[in-house]
């Protein structure tokens, strides 16, 4: 038996399809931005002189991304009880930034420790030794896994959807309990999240180019 | 003529078959034959709380159970529980499998050509789950409110319908409808009343409002054309609310008691 598609309903529903995707952009902008800022300190944290802040850090790291997202959420929104939006950020943003400070710690780690004492013996400051050295060569290395979260930070907004947010996989299946067409939402979401992902594929590779140029190396 | 041959052949064939289907409605009807046996033999829901359901024991329990069991009392007779789905439940009757089906099966047009229906002896429709003492009455109250819904239900559409001016607040699942309404998120939550008065009766601030849709009946199914049968369905079930033992299981399962506006025909004259 074969489906035949009706791709009318899209058209007939695209002001759902447009308010879901407005929203799914959103989130998942907020949830990059503040994610990246949070992971990154993180992620340093984990490499910090000091036991206890490393220590915390890694429990930090350990606690929220072993944890299911959908638990995060339903915790911020039911249990605390915030508003349906903040939640869903914050939520999206803690969980994010676990993942993130591991890719921070990653690539600060992949420097290698002689360079560090190669530096510090020329009588550069720990700060020096930092902004100089480890920072630049670890900021190459970060940017194509810090890619890869940004994009599942668009794929796990969907999951707002259990708190009520009314983003772009709630829309496509809003379109099919309205109308039963299921197939034709499902590829229009498909098409929609594979565009967001190229896009940010596109600026991480933009931001790459830019920070090679800026700092002349690889 | 050939046309007269064959015509002639096609009614003599009807006359035959309407004979033995004479021949069959003779047949004793299946209050003999449970009598007879010493069992009844019922089709319930093994997955579908109050009506027929798996207890923890793994025994079938639940409203249409207590029917069943009410039944077989009156006829002095064991109970033999078969399990049937929405979708076996017609054939197994129709092939003679169980005697009745008390599967919360509602009375409609297409079924009743093909099975028999007792009278009404559950009205099932949609409902509001809200705060005890909210006040909301029905859609006219639900003005500037927020109203939450699962998603894939109709009830969304036809609360925005009722009601424009509602907001409305749409989860994936029950229980975060209900956490929603208990939280104060959303001032009612409208779905199907039987799963609402489940929640209800474990969430004893909140209460079932009626009147989101007319109520829809069911009814016990029986083999047609046995009227003995029924009868004695019928009457039975009639005297199951009399006695009030209907009401007791309705308290026991839904946690209130039966709607006021139901009656199971109290037709003395």
């Amino acid at each position: 038996m074969a489906y035949k598609f009706d791709w009318g309903v899209l058209l007939v529903y695209r002001h759902l399809l447009w308010q879901g995707l407005v929203l799914t952009v959103q989130l998942s902008a907020l949830g990059m931005v503040l994610s990246l800022v949070l992971g990154g300190m993180i992620g340093l944290g984990r490499r910090a002189e000091a036991t206890p802040l490393r220590w915390l850090c890694g429990a930090y790291i350990e606690f929220f991304r072993n944890i299911p997202l959908i638990v995060q959420l339903f915790f911020w929104y039911f249990a605390v009880g915030l508003q349906a939006f903040p939640a869903a950020v914050i939520g999206l943003t803690v969980y994010t930034s676990a993942y993130i400070a591991e890719v921070i710690r990653s690539g600060l780690q992949s420097i290698p420790r002689t360079q560090i004492e190669a530096a510090r013996s020329f009588g550069m400051t720990p700060y020096q030794v930092i902004r100089h050295v480890v920072l630049p060569q670890a900021l190459m290395r970060v940017i194509p896994p810090l890619g890869v979260e940004f994009i599942n930070v668009i794929k796990n907004s969907s999951i707002a959807m259990t708190i009520s947010i009314t983003e772009l996989t709630f829309q496509t299946q809003q379109i099919e309990s309205l109308t039963f067409r299921g197939f034709e939402a499902a590829t229009a979401i498909t098409m929609l999240y594979v565009i967001l992902a190229l896009a940010i594929v596109l600026l991480m590779a933009a931001i790459e180019r830019l920070v090679r140029l800026d700092l002349r190396v690889g | 003529m050939r046309v007269t041959r064959i015509l002639g052949t096609v009614l003599m064939a009807m006359l035959a078959v309407g004979w033995v289907g004479a021949a069959t409605a003779q047949q004793e009807s299946t209050l003999e034959v449970v009598k007879k046996r010493g069992t009844l033999v019922a089709g319930v829901k093994a997955d579908y709380p109050p009506f027929g359901y798996t207890d923890k024991d793994g025994q079938l329990v639940g409203f249409d159970i207590e029917v069943v069991n009410y039944m077989a009392k009156k006829l002095g007779v064991k109970v033999d529980l078969r399990p049937v789905t929405s979708a076996n439940r017609i054939p197994m009757l129709l092939n003679g499998t169980i005697d009745m089906l008390a599967a919360s099966f509602t009375i409609t047009i297409e079924r009743e050509k093909v099975v028999d229906f007792s009278i009404p002896y559950f009205m099932s429709g949609g409902s509001f789950l809200v705060k005890k003492g909210s006040g909301i009455k029905g859609y006219a109250s639900l003005a500037g409110k927020t109203v939450t819904f699962t998603q894939g239900t109709p009830w969304e559409k036809k609360t925005l319908q009722e009601q424009p001016k509602a907001k409305s607040l749409v989860f994936q699942d029950k229980p975060q409808a209900v956490l929603a309404v208990k939280q104060g998120k959303a001032d009612a939550y409208v779905d199907d009343d039987i799963p609402l008065y489940l929640f209800a009766k474990e969430h004893p601030e909140l209460e079932v409002v009626n009147g989101a849709t007319a109520k829809q009946p069911m009814g016990i199914a029986v083999r047609e054309n046995d009227s003995k049968w029924r009868d004695f369905v019928n009457f039975t079930l009639i005297e199951m609310w009399e006695d009030g033992t209907y009401k007791a299981i309705h308290r026991k399962l839904l946690g209130v008691d039966p709607d006021p506006d139901l009656r199971i025909f109290p037709w003395k004259l």
